[in-house]
């Protein structure tokens, strides 16, 4: 059973200087919303740079695409500098890498709307706002995307009045 | 003594949303909200891993 250790994501990520920001259920987490998930997603810089490095820290995960178990197919530079969405396996559990997120919102159209949080000693990260994840949400419309909404609402009311 | 009723233990508002989860999440630092994921995923994963093993421990030789 691989345990779930998101932190060490976060490291190899750092150590390898990869740019990219959090999104998704981690991402409302580290905001200070009550909800659990099994899987990080991030949005990455799809730049030739970048691609590479977020390869050498995904080679070092040994990342596989989950939809194809038995052929453990990984992702090359091609997937990585599409928009489209890379929902890989790890050695430390689900990983998901998007080229961009709701109506075609890349990192460097997300970036402005993000704020650097530390995960550990030495370890920062930059993390989608609740101003964006909500906004991004409602862009979206999706069952599941509604349903986190009063969530993720009455969390930005909470986290303002503690201002 | 303070009274405290029922309905001061429901979560607030109309959203169904409890709110006091959410100013324990806020009163955490980020790295303890992380904390506090893991450890949740850790343990959903623990229980799912000891319960898929139940089958293999059961001895049908002495079944019936």
């Amino acid at each position: 059973m691989q345990q779930n250790r998101i932190l060490s994501i976060f490291e190899t990520l750092a150590r390898h200087q990869v740019e990219y920001l959090v999104v998704g259920g981690v991402a409302a987490v580290l905001g200070g919303a009550p909800v659990s998930t099994f899987d990080l997603d991030i949005v990455h810089s799809t730049s030739p740079e970048n691609v590479v490095r977020i390869l050498t820290a995904l080679e070092e995960l040994d990342a596989w695409y989950r939809h194809f178990q038995e052929r453990r197919l990984r992702p090359d530079a091609s997937h990585l500098t599409s928009r489209g969405h890379q929902l890989l396996m790890t050695r430390y559990g689900p990983f998901d890498v998007l080229g961009m997120i709701g109506k075609g919102r890349t990192y460097f159209d997300l970036l402005p709307l993000t704020v650097e949080m530390e995960v550990r000693s030495g370890v920062r990260v930059r993390v989608l706002s609740l101003e964006a994840q909500i906004a991004v949400k409602v862009e979206v419309g999706g069952e599941k995307d509604a349903a986190m909404l009063p969530l993720l609402r009455r969390t930005l009311e909470e986290s303002r009045r503690r201002e | 003594m303070l009274a405290v009723g029922l309905g001061d233990m429901t979560p607030d508002g109309s959203d169904g949303v409890d709110v006091t989860l959410i100013r324990w999440m806020l009163s955490l630092k980020p790295a303890e909200r992380l904390e506090q994921l893991e450890a949740f995923v850790d343990f959903v994963h623990e229980v799912r891993s000891r319960n898929a093993a139940e089958p293999d421990t059961l001895d049908l030789r002495n079944v019936g």
